[in-house]
């Protein structure tokens, strides 16, 4: 088929990566009018730079068309592939960039406590912003990819080379510290 | 039946939206909640958090498309034909080129009438001579 009469719209995912393989430029366009704002999504949750998470992404693409030969269909879904490149750079990243980031293994301090108390609703959402960005790269991607984006912890585990029960603990960690520092800011405001 | 420790377990990790656990846990998750006033009241706790986050993870809207449209017209100017596919085709081409080249030279030799002095010609003359 000559490539200008590819069905480029309706054409799967692993069809569009095989026919960049090739260096079809438009095939790679059309999977990055796919897949971009996830991608975009992802790295703006995780790099708070605005333009540096615009420059990870396109980095991220870069690679996935320079090895779009090696994606086979057979061992991944084409979205976990590209996904579990573009995380993977953003958490790379972020890591880089991110000084003093809350220890992967932090614990919370008492999580039997009753949390009703603790979790009065207050408007300190940009205080909540903060705190997102302090979690560590591997925590923040697991909130990100189950929570904003709708993915399976089993789908994020794949994303991120973990055990789906890896990723229940860094979501319980990231939560519990969220909790201790919403509480924090609940009792501030009394 | 789950136990209300697992329940917990997973409401910390996943919070309040049932969508987010595990499928193959959901229904017992479900079965626990119905007749446990304590699972329930973890899930109302876990919400309060759920709603916190969910209200700062709003992000602005209108910059997505923006962002799409500058990310494509990066990609556009970065990315070329893969290097090993255009290695491809410059061999295919430069093979052809020598194969052509080889042919008109092999056919001007043929083409040629015999030299009149050759090594073997001269080797020939010495022994005869």
């Amino acid at each position: 088929m000559r490539r200008a009469d590819r069905p480029y719209a309706s054409a799967t995912d692993a069809t569009l990566a095989g026919w960049s393989a090739k260096g079809d430029r438009r095939a790679f366009d059309e999977i990055v009018i796919r897949h971009g704002p996830f991608a975009l999504r992802v790295a703006a949750r995780l790099i708070p730079d605005a333009r540096a998470a615009e420059d990870v992404v396109q980095e991220a693409l870069v690679r996935a068309w320079s090895r779009a030969k090696h994606f086979d269909e057979s061992r991944a879904r084409f979205t976990t592939w590209l996904y579990r490149i573009v995380v993977n750079l953003c958490i790379d990243h972020k890591r880089r960039f991110q000084p003093d980031p809350m220890p992967e293994d932090f614990d919370p301090a008492d999580p039997a406590a009753s949390a009703v108390e603790r979790l009065e609703v207050v408007e300190s959402d940009a205080v909540l912003v903060r705190e997102l960005a302090k979690l560590p790269p591997r925590q923040r991607a697991a909130m990100t990819l189950i929570y904003d984006e709708g993915l399976s912890g089993a789908e994020a585990a794949q994303i991120l080379g973990l055990s789906a029960k890896a990723v229940e603990r860094l979501l319980a960690r990231a939560r519990a510290f969220l909790r201790e520092r919403y509480a924090v800011m609940a009792r501030s405001q009394k | 039946m789950m136990t209300l420790e697992r329940f917990r377990a997973l409401a910390a990790s996943y919070g309040a939206d049932l969508r987010r656990w595990p499928q193959d846990e959901v229904d017992q998750a479900r079965e626990l909640l119905a007749g446990s006033e304590q699972a329930r009241g973890l899930l109302e706790e876990e919400g309060v958090l759920d709603a916190a986050i969910e209200r700062a993870e709003r992000a602005p809207a209108g910059g997505e498309a923006a962002a799409l449209g500058r990310l494509r017209s990066a990609l556009a100017a970065r990315i070329a034909e893969p290097r090993g596919w255009r290695i491809g085709w410059l061999g295919f081409v430069a093979s052809g080129a020598v194969a052509i080249a080889a042919g008109v030279f092999v056919g001007a030799m043929y083409d040629k009438p015999p030299q009149k002095v050759t090594v073997l010609n001269l080797l020939l003359v010495d022994e005869y001579e």
